[in-house]
């Protein structure tokens, strides 16, 4: 990080998927969630994103994004990331598209996001075991006539 | 099942707020025809855009463990105050709690996690930064040095 500027977090979200439109750079955010349900564990969400909107960043950065199991505080996965801002009459956007993101049981996790070595926010998420239906099926049987 | 598949990363990026001013340059984005506006012809097949960040992701083997004993916080979630220098604080556990504190000011965040404490923590020290930086406040001695430390980490807005 350097000399470059602590940055605040003015908000942090996950969801489906952020998409940037192209001619305004405006980001869309398609289904935000706190709470995923699996029928069975360990599971990976196959897509996933997450989109933090900074205040004050200005410069070379190494972001670190944690996804952290609250139950024992261990590790799951830690994704690195290195960014020039640029413009810093703006605010900053940083938008990350996943995929395969493993959870290894039920329970509370997070999102912690760092910069360089210093701890910037985070954003909670749930990983909640699904009953299958009464007969153990996930999808309806076809009716025959 | 988990451990079979590494996660990707489909694409990052980071940049300015999107702007509202909408296609100012007429360029290359909507133009006027006979008073209204065309949107620009969408491009479904190219892909996703070139990403302007790198991004690297590591397995939990070779990252530092999480709740490390000693941390640096810059996440005072104050829309007032911004965060000059990190806080260097220290990580400890007390019977079930995590206590995070200050040592330079005698400050301390105690919570279930790591992230509680440190919300605690930042409660804690926003109130005291305000309370030591009011107008009508006349502190001693004790209370005049942990409001020189403070702002040597933390000043007002100005943005």
């Amino acid at each position: 990080m350097g000399d470059a500027p602590i940055p605040s977090v003015v908000a942090m979200l996950v969801c489906d998927q952020v998409i940037a439109e192209q001619g305004t750079n405006k980001k869309s955010l398609i289904g935000v969630f706190e709470v995923f349900h699996a029928f069975g564990f360990p599971t990976m969400i196959p897509r996933i994103s997450i989109y933090v909107k900074l205040a004050d960043a200005f410069g070379k950065y190494h972001f670190k994004l944690r996804l952290v199991k609250l139950k024992d505080e261990s590790l799951v996965a830690e994704i690195g990331i290195d960014a020039d801002v640029t413009d810093s009459a703006h605010y900053s956007e940083l938008a990350l598209n996943m995929g395969n993101l493993p959870f290894p049981e039920p329970g509370k996790y997070e999102f912690q996001l760092y910069a360089g070595d210093v701890y910037l926010h985070r954003v909670t998420m749930q990983a909640v075991q699904a009953q299958l239906p009464q007969g153990g099926s996930i999808w309806p049987q076809p009716q025959r006539p | 099942m988990a451990a079979a598949a590494a996660p990707v990363v489909t694409s990052a990026a980071i940049s300015a707020s999107g702007k509202s001013a909408l296609f100012q340059d007429s360029t290359e984005g909507a133009h006027q025809l006979a008073g209204a506006v065309v949107l620009p012809r969408q491009h479904g097949d190219e892909g996703y855009p070139a990403s302007n960040v790198r991004v690297e992701i590591l397995l939990p083997a070779y990252a530092p463990n999480p709740r490390p004993s000693k941390l640096l916080f810059g996440g005072l979630q104050d829309p007032d105050l911004q965060v000059l220098r990190a806080i260097p604080l220290e990580v400890g556990v007390e019977e079930s709690a995590v206590v995070v504190s200050w040592p330079e000011i005698d400050e301390f965040g105690s919570g279930e996690t790591l992230s509680c404490a440190l919300d605690d923590f930042s409660h804690t020290v926003r109130e005291l930064y305000h309370h030591l930086y009011a107008d009508d406040v006349r502190p001693g001695a004790d209370l005049l040095r942990v409001r020189k430390v403070l702002g040597e980490y933390i000043e007002p807005r100005t943005k």
